[in-house]
């Protein structure tokens, strides 16, 4: 069978004009997938990459050059914004038309209630947030390894899936990108016109852009982690001052958001954020799985606790066994007197 | 006006012990309701607030032991508790737990309105719970609710918090708000609170009663199955620091990692 496909599911940046990173690292794990397939299993996959829009200038050739042999372009005028019956409704059409045995979708806000809406309707499964896959042959068949953190990232767990297509769900920054020297693409349209004839049940009122975002968590280049081991709120709130003196992005884990020592938006971890930066340290955090999920794709991470048995200490470059409190107190001091 | 809030049962991950040979002690392991879902029952108590007349039932599938959060919920205010309870239940993937839960919603609320879920789940945390039901029901759902400005009969206003700022939603009803954890502390429960709950008491439903096949439900039912858990695989090595701590730190951080 020539024509055996995988799907990336695309996600364009309409205010910057550009694809997603998070769409060319799903571009470059669905060649990987491929080069498995060709090598382990002697059967080729096409990458199909699924662009929904009202007419964008992007350059698709960006997603050829991560890997895309084929484009399935959706140009309609209600998916200028997105919506979610809009976009929920294309992608089950093309997966209708092009049967992709596997489909990538990307773990951002948008995907993660596009993908199960989408699975839900096709009565497939769908694995989320995973962190890696692999082709793996399972009684007879070759099937998607998708591994996932779960048990509240206690445990690590691969997923398989009995029906096609089967789908699975990436966060940023848990693969890294990789270009493509030669490539070719091409460039279907997809008129799809009759499935937005009938009005979306939902509207979107207005859109309240969040005033001047320093920088993201996930783009920080060092990040200073409280977590429940600093107690109280005053003393988050020094880590705080601490990391505003040093100039770089303050997070915490679950623990410390589930004491209410800080918001939940900086939550870094299984069911916050994913981070990656060149320096991690954690102040007073135990470091359960669901933690280290979240960051351990940073380059060096420092751990600072009081337990000298805490988990985070297996997951760390430099260990220091102390009161994390004590130390803040102690920075804070020395960068005032210099 | 009939409101349906799910709730999820969940071991209370935060407080996991290990044993010395750094494995997962599940023995005592205690229950919680899931996190969120206590602001899922929150933001359907705030509706119910303005019209007097919604009803606000709590339902969630598991074993008998799930009905410790249906009293809870009953106890917090709900007007009704389900339980959707069978053997043929266990084992479920989001797949067939979205069916489960959504076939019960159609046969045992027909005009519901609005179904409240958390964002997700502590313990499995793929937040498709929700967005499951509403492809099931295949009605509209709206996730990373921060707050449900107005809901009636016909309509529901949501407040959507993404990375980049709030979207405000207008969605027509019946409709599935997937609610984010708020910040405002939960009330804490009086004995006489239980007290209402035990005489509310809870309705059970199984299998037969929801008009499902055993080949829906469970793991026939579930597309997906985990083929093998592991635990997480560590690839540093630590070197410990004792010395001038704060210098090594703030030396560190101005080198962007590099040591020196």
């Amino acid at each position: 069978m020539a024509d055996r496909k995988i799907f990336v599911i695309t996600e364009y940046k309409k205010n910057q004009n550009v694809f997603s990173d998070l769409t060319f690292e799903l571009l470059t794990l669905a060649v990987e997938l491929k080069r498995q397939a060709r090598e382990n299993y002697n059967f080729e996959l096409e990458v199909c990459a699924t662009v929904l829009d009202s007419g964008i200038d992007a350059d698709f050739n960006m997603l050829a050059k991560y890997g895309a042999d084929n484009i399935f372009y959706v140009k309609n005028e209600k998916l200028r914004d997105y919506n979610l019956t809009y976009f929920s409704s294309a992608i089950l059409e093309l997966i209708k038309m092009k049967n992709p045995e596997i489909v990538l979708f990307p773990a951002s806000t948008v995907g993660r209630e596009l993908a199960p809406s989408v699975t839900s309707r096709l009565q497939t499964g769908l694995t989320a947030d995973c962190t890696s896959c692999n082709l793996i042959k399972e009684k007879d068949k070759v099937k998607l390894a998708a591994t996932r953190p779960t048990f509240g990232g206690v445990l690590m767990a691969t997923i398989l899936c009995k029906e096609n297509p089967q789908c699975a769900t990436f966060r940023q920054g848990v693969i890294t990108k990789s270009a493509l020297e030669n490539y070719t693409t091409r460039c279907e349209e997809i008129p799809l016109a009759h499935l937005f004839e009938t009005p979306s049940p939902i509207k979107n009122v207005e859109f309240i852009a969040n005033e001047i975002k320093k920088s993201t968590l996930e783009d920080a280049k060092v990040i200073f982690c409280g977590g429940k081991g600093l107690k109280t709120k005053e003393n988050f709130e020094k880590l705080r001052r601490l990391t505003e003196i040093l100039g770089i992005s303050l997070a915490a884990s679950r623990g410390a958001v589930d004491l209410g020592l800080a918001e939940q938006e900086i939550q870094v971890g299984q069911t916050g954020k994913t981070v990656c930066p060149d320096l991690y340290v954690a102040f007073g955090v135990s470091g359960a799985v669901h933690h280290i999920s979240g960051m351990s794709a940073s380059s060096k991470v420092v751990a600072i606790n009081k337990d000298q048995n805490a988990p985070i200490f297996e997951n760390c470059d430099y260990k220091i066994v102390a009161d994390a409190v004590e130390i803040i107190d102690e920075m804070l001091k020395k960068l005032s007197s210099c | 006006m009939q409101i349906v809030v799910c709730i999820k049962q969940v071991p209370d991950t935060n407080n996991i012990k290990w044993t010395k040979e750094n494995n997962l002690q599940r023995e005592g392991m205690v229950s919680i309701l899931n996190p969120c879902d206590n602001y899922a029952l929150e933001a359907a108590f705030k509706i119910r607030e303005k019209f007097k007349n919604a009803k606000i039932t709590a339902i969630t599938m598991g074993p008998s032991q799930a009905k410790n959060v249906l009293n809870y919920a009953l106890a917090r205010g709900c007007d009704e508790a389900v339980l959707l309870c069978d053997k043929a239940f266990s084992a479920s993937d989001t797949l067939a737990t979205g069916r489960v839960i959504s076939s019960a919603i159609k046969k045992l609320f027909p005009k519901c309105s609005l179904i409240i879920c958390g964002q997700y789940a502590q313990d499995g945390d793929t937040a498709q719970t929700g967005p499951t039901i509403a492809g099931m029901l295949d009605i509209p759902v709206v996730t990373n609710v921060g707050q449900i400005i107005n809901c009636d009969i016909k309509m529901s206003i949501f407040k959507q918090v993404l990375k980049d700022g709030v979207n405000i939603l207008e969605v027509k009803n019946p409709s599935v708000a997937c609610v984010l954890k708020g910040d405002e502390p939960i009330k804490p429960l009086y004995v006489k609170d239980y007290m209402r709950s035990q005489e509310i008491g809870i309705k059970e439903y199984n299998l037969s009663d929801l008009e499902l096949d055993k080949t829906q439900t469970g793991i026939l039912g579930s597309p997906t199955y985990v083929f093998k858990a592991f635990k997480l695989e560590h690839q540093r090595d630590a070197q410990e620091i004792k010395y001038n701590i704060p210098d090594f730190l703030i030396n560190l951080t101005k080198n962007g990692g590099k040591n020196g």
